[in-house]
């Protein structure tokens, strides 16, 4: 037995082309001769590779007692190596086309790979989504599933209660679960403005019921149905953006406000109909519970800043707020807002001075990014006072080309342990931007 | 300050505070015994994974703490691996997994992260059956259900 310094991670002996099989193989060899060979194998090994070959030796005894009663050496399905929490962390490094392989290794491994393949479905081809919709359809008929448990239905709210219905398709009126169903969370559409439309949401939100977050951007054909749709499949929703969706109006949203009971954050930038009616009632309905809202660059039907006044006194909890564009914004506004505010978007608010500022430093101390492109009413004094009182401010992002504020009070960031200071024209900011 | 940490095989391992304390599992540890110097057994960790951890931890010593990821997405991504990880991560497939299990019993977040992303490189551009043979997977599906499940989820195949 040559003796030479351990190199291969503890496995002792370095036998050529070795893999951990054939290595096994040898070490259950070996343990199977006499005492005397062990005793002169343990006398050819230094000091120090001796525990290595003891730890060795253990583990391979361990890999051992795999055996299978033919006497057969098997290694361990990977599965059965990690913990689930482990698992779950590899698969979310996967994309999709990569679930989509995993997805059929074996039955332990479907039942994990699932619930992230289907937890956002993302597709640009409209053909793909009908075979996803096909897929909800027909399990949903089945009452057995090969690898999934199939969810007992619950009673939809139309079910329940039929009185504030229109008239809705078919597949809503059932208690409609297939055993994928639960598992999807999260739609984003952001960029599927051409998939989007009333009709194609009523085949598929029936099948969501666990739908958490949806996002909509700027569909042809995206009306209250869709909302009245959405509040009766959906009552789990937790976030809500509905950015360009012009055609919605606060019959839709008022549905909304009243089935959704788990909104946090609400999203209706771009958009021209929702009315301070519906920022009020939002505002009561959602006090302790909002945390984000935006409504930037929203054409408004009527005088918008009652709404947005009772926002900032009755919902204490607001973490992050886009009012950009809004032009009924002013300062006593700036001064309503509770301390839980960390995030401001007032891009474009030309009403706002330096008073506002002072409000807003005075109300929300733990402010961190406050976007002020284009205020051009405010001045050094206005932003002094920001950088002063936020200690915790790490954005602060303005235009250089409008307004009053100079280098001067600028550089002095730096020196309060501001860490970040960044132009509008460095993020490259586009008109109609809707995120601070 | 050096702290000792003693392997499964009983091997001692002396390592500098900082470098320990990569691992949150160690840092209580040593909050809870206070100064001692009294080595920290590590009873799930062989020497040869401990070697290559505390190889990582040393290389990685001044790497800002890793902060609580608050945001509510946990899709990651697995192609922004740097050089000497991925260099450090070139073993076989039994240490592979060990570093990665050792790395969740010792709570070294960074370390998880790109062991699981390793083995997350290691999946794609693979088909199902060369996934299986790597990770010796037994297939328990008959011809008819793997096609089923095939056909439930081809919306999601990459074409």
């Amino acid at each position: 037995m040559p003796s030479r310094p351990l190199e291969n991670g503890g496995r002792g002996l370095e036998i050529a082309g070795a893999t951990p099989l054939s290595t096994d193989q040898h070490f259950k060899d070996a343990l199977s001769v006499s005492t005397n060979s062990i005793q002169s194998l343990a006398e050819s090994l230094s000091e120090l590779e001796l525990p290595q070959v003891r730890a060795a030796i253990l583990e391979s005894n361990d890999r051992c007692n795999l055996v299978n009663p033919e006497g057969m050496h098997r290694a361990k399905d990977v599965y059965d190596i990690l913990p689930p929490e482990t698992l779950d962390h590899i698969l979310t490094c996967l994309d999709r086309g990569a679930l989509f392989n995993c997805v059929t290794l074996s039955k332990q491994w479907s039942r994990r790979v699932i619930p992230h393949l289907w937890r956002s479905p993302w597709m640009s081809y409209y053909n793909a989504w009908v075979k996803l919709v096909r897929t909800l359809a027909i399990t949903s008929e089945k009452t057995h599933h090969v690898i999934l448990q199939q969810h007992p239905s619950e009673p939809t709210l139309s079910e329940r209660d039929d009185s504030q219905s229109p008239c809705l398709p078919s597949t809503v009126t059932g208690a409609k679960t297939s055993p994928y169903s639960q598992f999807v969370l999260l739609l984003d559409f952001s960029s599927l403005y051409y998939i989007v439309s009333d009709a194609f949401l009523s085949q598929l939100l029936s099948f969501t019921p666990n739908l958490s977050e949806i996002v909509v951007n700027s569909p042809k054909q995206f009306s209250d149905d869709s909302l009245l749709l959405l509040g009766k499949c959906c009552p789990q929703l937790r976030k809500l953006e509905l950015p360009g969706c012009t055609r919605i109006t606060d019959k839709g949203f008022f549905f909304i406000l009243d089935h959704c009971s788990h909104l946090v954050s609400i999203g209706l930038s771009n958009g021209t109909r929702i009315s301070d009616r519906s920022i009020q009632k939002m505002a009561h309905m959602f006090s302790g519970q909002l945390q984000s809202f935006n409504v930037s660059n929203a054409a408004l039907v009527t005088g918008l800043d009652p709404g947005l006044t009772t926002l900032a006194i009755w919902c204490r909890n607001l973490v992050s707020v886009n009012m950009a564009n809004c032009q009924l914004v002013r300062d006593p506004l700036l001064g309503h807002f509770s301390d839980s505010l960390l995030e401001l978007n007032i891009a474009h608010c030309l009403e706002v001075t330096d008073k506002g500022m002072v409000a807003l430093a005075e109300a929300c101390p733990r402010l961190r990014v406050l976007d002020m492109t284009a205020c051009s009413l405010v001045t050094d004094q206005g932003v002094y006072t920001i950088g002063q009182s936020c200690q915790g401010l790490r954005r602060l992002v303005l235009d250089d080309r409008y307004g009053r504020v100079t280098e001067e009070v600028l550089v002095q960031f730096p020196s309060w342990g501001k860490e970040v200071l960044q132009r509008r024209r460095e993020l490259g900011w586009k008109s109609g931007s809707s995120r601070v | 300050m050096t702290i000792t940490l003693t392997s499964l095989d009983n091997l001692e391992f002396k390592v500098d505070k900082d470098v320990a304390e990569r691992s949150v599992l160690i840092k209580n540890m040593i909050e809870d015994v206070g100064e001692s110097d009294s080595p920290i057994p590590l009873p799930n960790v062989t020497s040869a994974v401990l070697k290559k951890v505390i190889e990582y931890c040393e290389h990685h010593r001044h790497d800002p703490v890793p902060v609580q990821d608050e945001s509510d997405d946990p899709r990651k991504r697995s192609n922004d691996i740097e050089e000497w990880d991925m260099k450090f991560m070139q073993v076989d497939q039994e240490m592979l997994f060990e570093i990665i299990l050792a790395a969740n019993y010792l709570d070294i977040k960074p370390l998880l992260d790109v062991g699981c992303k390793t083995v997350a490189n290691i999946i794609k551009g693979k088909t199902p059956e060369e996934i299986r043979k790597v990770f010796n997977i037994v297939n328990d599906f008959t011809p008819e259900e793997e096609a089923q499940i095939r056909k439930e989820n081809e919306w999601a195949e990459d074409r």
